[in-house]
């Protein structure tokens, strides 16, 4: 089979002059439905009949939590196409995607644990679903470290890597905590198979806020795959020229 | 589609769950504004360096060419 079109593709310096556009498009789209679906979500849906207004946090929460696990694939498919193909590029996206995926799970972390205090009466408890989702943090942060520990940059790709590959058996262990094991955290409210136990007044803007953070990771990525391309590049004359204008 | 809240002071409270709920949203946007920000940040960093790469570089030959015209001399 020809793999030179993942090679092309692959290619830093194509990955940058091709991605301009993209990156202007995916920022615009994602603020508008950020905007869109908070301000629908804070302000225009009705107050759950349990949770009152706490359940506001679901509009952030979920899709933080949704999007840091898919992220984490993302970073890890990449360190895999880099460890097989030896391509440059995969190995970039692979460190770029780390630190936003620690924040968004870091920010899905926070938002639960504040959640958890008005519904459950506690901050936090070491169930299967919160404890999992600290694991998913901490081999983000692993993956950030190992990083920076190596001074040769092939051996800090292809560890990184590698961690990355071993962590991808946390996300189903997340995503079918709630189901395993008896846990504080309710189970999945939105179900593809069956219906959904939300109210659709409640759910569409819960469905705009997982498409702006989908769009917002994706364009964070891309800017970050870009800079992160500029740093490792910085010797040749395409990037020089960049830089200085 | 209507503005939930009878005004917006009911709208800042949220009943008696307003800390919790604007908490997770400023964290939230202080989450989104650092992710936007750090290449920004980030480039800005690189264009620092770039310039001095190539001020060490015009220094270097410049000294070089001195030196040159020393022994030269």
């Amino acid at each position: 089979m020809n793999w030179q079109w993942l090679h092309r593709f692959g290619s830093p310096k194509w990955f940058y002059e091709k991605t301009h556009l993209w990156v202007w498009g995916l920022g615009i789209l994602a603020c508008s439905l950020l905007i869109l679906g908070t301000v629908w979500g804070l302000a225009f849906a009705p107050a759950d009949a349990k949770q009152g207004n706490s359940y506001r946090i679901i509009y952030i929460h979920v899709p933080s939590a949704v999007v840091s696990m898919a992220g984490y694939y993302v970073m890890a498919i990449a360190g895999a196409i880099g460890l097989i193909w030896r391509t440059k590029l995969s190995f970039i996206v692979m460190r770029s995607a780390a630190p936003i995926g620690a924040f968004l799970t870091f920010a899905a972390l926070f938002t639960g644990a504040v959640w958890g205090k008005p519904t459950w009466g506690t901050y936090w408890v070491w169930d299967a679903r919160i404890t999992s989702m600290l694991i998913l943090l901490f081999l983000y942060l692993g993956i950030i470290a190992l990083q920076g520990a190596f001074q040769n940059q092939d051996a800090a790709d292809r560890s990184a890597a590698w961690l990355a590959i071993v962590g991808m058996v946390n996300v189903p262990i997340i995503y079918k905590s709630v189901e395993w094991w008896n846990t504080l955290h309710q189970p999945a409210t939105i179900k593809f198979m069956q219906k959904s136990t939300i109210d659709p007044s409640m759910l569409y803007p819960l469905i705009i806020m997982f498409f702006a953070f989908y769009l917002f990771y994706f364009w964070s990525l891309l800017r970050a795959t870009r800079a992160e391309i500029l740093r490792r590049e910085i010797k040749t004359q395409w990037v020089n020229e960049i830089l200085k204008g | 589609m209507n503005f939930y809240f009878a005004n917006f002071n009911e709208f800042l409270q949220m009943g008696t769950h307003g800390p919790y709920v604007w908490s997770c949203y400023f964290l939230m946007l202080a989450v989104l504004l650092v992710l936007a920000f750090i290449p920004n940040i980030r480039l800005q960093h690189l264009k620092k360096t770039a310039r001095s790469r190539k001020a060490g570089a015009h220094s270097s030959r410049t000294s070089g060419s001195d030196s040159d015209h020393a022994s030269a001399a």
